[in-house]
């Protein structure tokens, strides 16, 4: 099972490595609302499935100095497929002008941050979806894990929910075929008792 | 002898199933971009991989816009170092749909290929990838041509043997001289097929490969014509030298087009064996089939002790031919015929029927002459020579059939490449997915993708599906990805070149559902052609594999013991002129047996040797070797050992 695989070091090393590198390269997203300036992505990147994380945006001027003074707190809603989720965004401490809400991402795939608030009287209502060119999406968590690949809590699940199903079908299965097997040896002992019968009788008249 | 008529007629079934030209046709193996692919920006240039090398100066390759104007800037040319693929630039292209169209003449033996197939700038070409490959039927014209230059050619060989196994009495010159006239009629008439074949002059016909094997045949020809000129001397050594000269030429010109024909291809042997163990085949033919029209003209008249002896030694030679012609024979069949239903199922096929059935009859009639007419030739010549009238008109229509056959495009020829297939499902058993490509060729390549519920096998029309392409056995080059979009039926495609080397890869298949996202892991291998391997077998020492890596260097691999069980493999790395070569990593992977490919760790010895404990299993051990050399080249080699 690809799970169990056991993997060298060196290339799990050099794969994490190539992932930070990579990472470095994608970073995050900027995007220009009005004056003011978004810089988009996860906390972690590359993001990977199971692993907590966060969904951060940096808010600037045009000059790229940040901007500290929003209105009301800033909303984010992070949608994977027709999940939805609206978290709050939080200032981080020490880096002045960036916000983030933290999620761990259950599944890899592709997630998109829409942000709602207001900053400097101008309101901010945006989307960013993860791509090669914006932030990275997420990945699965397997590519890091050594030296044995384990499956996810939600691979697990899926399997269970999966399996449960199909034990309970197979017993159906085998109580049916036990009842039919029963049946057909009712059968057969009153096919040999009516030959035997049969016998006698024929032995009967012979006489 | 009823057994050895069963045996003769087995033998003749057997040979039946040779084909005189095999494989040929060059088909397309690679495209550049691929059929359906959506390009973000205009390519530079389209490139077309085929089968056999194509004849550039003969061959056409349009890309056309919607408009149907076309958007190549010049005539297709050789890439460099492959001349088996041609590109032709094109102009920077609007987004829009675009067609590739081409018409190819095979440098090996002239037979023309056309085909086309759709790319996208910016836009998808359409629901469904489109590749549309034709062979333009057989040529009457061609065929007929063929037949009148392999009668011609076999009734000259024939000639040439009765005069040298003396068995066509003193008229041996008269089948010599029509089968020489039907001879250079056929090549000149082959010559104006293939011209036609190639819609191209005789002049520019005659640069090319196609039209030097022409030139060859023909020459060989005149030759034979002069040699039978000097044997009409009335001394005997005069004549038997100049009759060996002529079958000598006779032989050649059925070498050179053997060499032009389908054998040239090769196919499961390297072309040379292929194109001697034909040629040896069309000589068994000739000289059966010639000797015989030889035969008969020679015992016309009054019965004679000396007919009588020229018909027994006849016989001899004709019972060799015969053999000869079933173990060539049988050997091109098996290398041409890839399987059974082929013999029905395909056009070249039904023609090997046919075929099969003309030798039975030539075979039948050849056992009645052998054991009814010869031994009653020394009295009456009727039987043999109504039986050899029968054979040699069968014969006739046999090599009729061969010509057809030389001219039909071959079952092995019209196969498609090897793609790549891989099945598999998520840890979770959800979903089941399948994904093909057309080639298992690394470079550019269309993904298709089918995913269906692991337990009611109904289809699924995820949100999102992409690939993710990690090479396996290059732990330093970074994965990359590929977006699927819906395609035809409920599969989702994506053209791209993400298989970029050969090698072992990991595709994973990423399916975004409603809420929920699964992934798919994926174990393909993409293979380059052939590599050679030479062995080196020294009693008492582990054998050695040497693999050539083109341009690149060699890898040495030593199986020490090479038995089942546990053994000690050593790897080197040698540069071009088998100095060591200093390499930075190498990644040693093995499937043993029927067990699934695995990675086996290596330990160094030196800068360019290795060694690995590994435990082989009888049967096929499949093991390879990627090394990173210290100036950043890449040598992949890999090697069956079968393992008793």
């Amino acid at each position: 099972m690809h799970h169990s695989g056991r993997r060298d070091p060196f290339v799990v090393l050099t794969a994490a490595i190539l992932l930070v590198c990579a990472a470095s390269l994608t970073a995050h997203e900027t995007k220009i609302v009005g004056s003011l300036r978004l810089t988009i992505g996860w906390g972690d990147e590359p993001a990977f499935s199971g692993l907590k994380n966060a969904i951060e945006v940096a808010v600037a001027d045009a000059a790229g100095a940040p901007v500290t003074d929003v209105a009301d707190p800033w909303t984010v809603e992070v949608s994977f497929g027709e999940e939805r989720v609206a978290l709050p965004l939080e200032p981080v401490h020490g880096r002045p002008g960036t916000f983030r809400a933290w999620l761990m991402p259950t599944r890899s795939g592709t997630y998109s941050f829409h942000f709602i608030g207001k900053a400097r009287g101008q309101t901010v209502d945006t989307t960013s979806t993860c791509s090669d060119k914006t932030f990275s999406c997420v990945a699965d968590v397997s590519a890091l894990q050594f030296p044995v690949r384990d499956p996810s809590a939600g691979q697990l699940a899926e399997r269970i929910t999966r399996t449960l199903p199909r034990a309970q079908l197979a017993m159906d299965t085998a109580a049916d075929a036990r009842s039919i097997g029963i049946a057909a040896i009712a059968a057969a002992v009153l096919a040999i008792l009516a030959v035997i019968g049969l016998a006698i009788r024929k032995g009967r008249v012979g006489h | 002898m009823r057994r050895s008529l069963g045996r003769l007629l087995l033998i003749a079934a057997l040979s039946g199933l040779s084909n005189q030209n095999a494989r040929a046709h060059a088909g397309p193996r690679q495209t550049d971009p691929v059929d359906g692919a959506v390009l973000g920006e205009s390519p530079t240039a389209v490139r077309l991989s085929f089968s056999e090398k194509p004849e550039a100066s003969l061959s056409i390759i349009r890309v056309l816009d919607a408009s149907g104007a076309a958007c190549q800037t010049r005539r297709p040319e050789y890439e460099a170092g492959d001349p088996l693929s041609l590109t032709v630039p094109v102009r920077p292209l609007d987004r829009g749909v675009y067609i590739v169209s081409w018409r190819i003449v095979s440098a090996v033996d002239g037979h023309a290929t056309t085909g086309a197939y759709a790319f996208g700038v910016r836009v998808a070409p359409s629901g469904n990838a489109l590749v549309v490959l034709d062979n333009p039927p057989a040529s009457f014209f061609e065929m007929t041509a063929r037949w009148i230059l392999l009668v011609g050619l076999a009734a000259l060989l024939g000639a040439a043997a009765a005069g040298l196994w003396r068995f066509g009495g003193d008229r041996e010159s008269v089948p010599g001289v029509c089968g020489w006239v039907l001879a250079m009629l056929g090549a000149l008439l082959l010559a104006d097929a293939q011209r036609r074949n190639a819609a191209a002059s005789f002049g520019g016909l005659m640069n090319t490969a196609v039209g030097q094997a022409l030139l060859w045949r023909v020459a060989a020809i005149g030759c034979a014509g002069a040699a039978l000129v000097i044997a009409r001397s009335t001394r005997p050594m005069v004549r038997r030298i100049a009759m060996t000269a002529a079958a000598l030429a006779a032989m050649t010109a059925m070498g050179a087009h053997v060499a032009a024909g389908h054998a040239a291809a090769g196919g499961a042997w390297p072309p040379p064996a292929v194109i001697g163990v034909q040629w040896v085949h069309f000589v068994a033919v000739g000289i059966w089939f010639g000797g015989l029209a030889a035969l008969l003209v020679g015992v016309r008249g009054a019965p004679s002790a000396e007919k009588a002896e020229a018909a027994r030694r006849f016989s001899i030679v004709a019972g060799w031919s015969l053999l000869v012609v079933v173990c060539t024979g049988a050997a091109r069949a098996v290398g041409e015929l890839p399987s059974w239903s082929d013999l029905i199922a395909t056009a070249y096929g039904r023609t090997v029927v046919i075929k099969i059935a003309l030798i039975l009859g030539v075979a039948a009639i050849g056992a009645f002459s052998r054991w009814r007419g010869v031994p009653a030739a020394r009295l009456n010549l009727s039987p043999l020579r109504r039986a050899g009238s029968w054979e040699l008109a069968i014969f006739l229509v046999a090599l009729a059939a061969t010509s057809a056959l030389g001219a039909l495009p071959p079952p092995a020829a019209l196969a498609s490449p090897p793609g790549l297939e891989a099945s598999g499902s998520d840890f979770g058993t959800t979903v089941r997915v399948h994904l093909t490509a057309p080639s298992n060729q690394p470079g550019p390549n269309r993904f298709v993708v089918n995913a269906v519920d692991y337990d009611s096998k109904t289809a699924m029309r995820p949100r999102r599906m992409s690939l993710t392409f990690a090479p396996l056995d290059d732990p330093d080059v970074a994965p990359t990805s590929l977006a699927l979009a819906p395609g035809p039926g409920d599969s989702y495609a994506a053209s791209g070149a993400n298989l970029a080397f050969e090698g072992r890869w990991r595709i994973t298949a990423l399916i975004e559902r409603a809420g929920d996202s699964v992934e798919v892991p994926l174990d393909v291998e993409t293979r380059s052609g052939p590599q050679f391997v030479s062995v080196l077998r020294v009693p008492g020492q582990p054998p050695e594999y040497t693999i050539e890596v083109k341009g690149k260097g060699r890898v040495r691999l030593a199986l020490d013991p090479e038995r089942p069980g546990r053994s000690e493999m050593h790897i080197t790395c040698l540069d071009g002129i088998f100095e060591d070569l200093p390499v930075e990593a190498v990644v040693l992977t093995a499937a043993l047996g029927d067990s699934p490919t695995r990675q086996i760790p290596v330990r160094r010895l030196d800068r360019s040797r290795f060694v690995a404990e590994i435990s082989l299993a009888s049967g096929s051990n499949r093991i390879a070797v990627t090394a990173r050399t210290a100036d950043g080249n890449r040598l992949r080699a890999a090697l069956d050992v079968p393992i008793r």
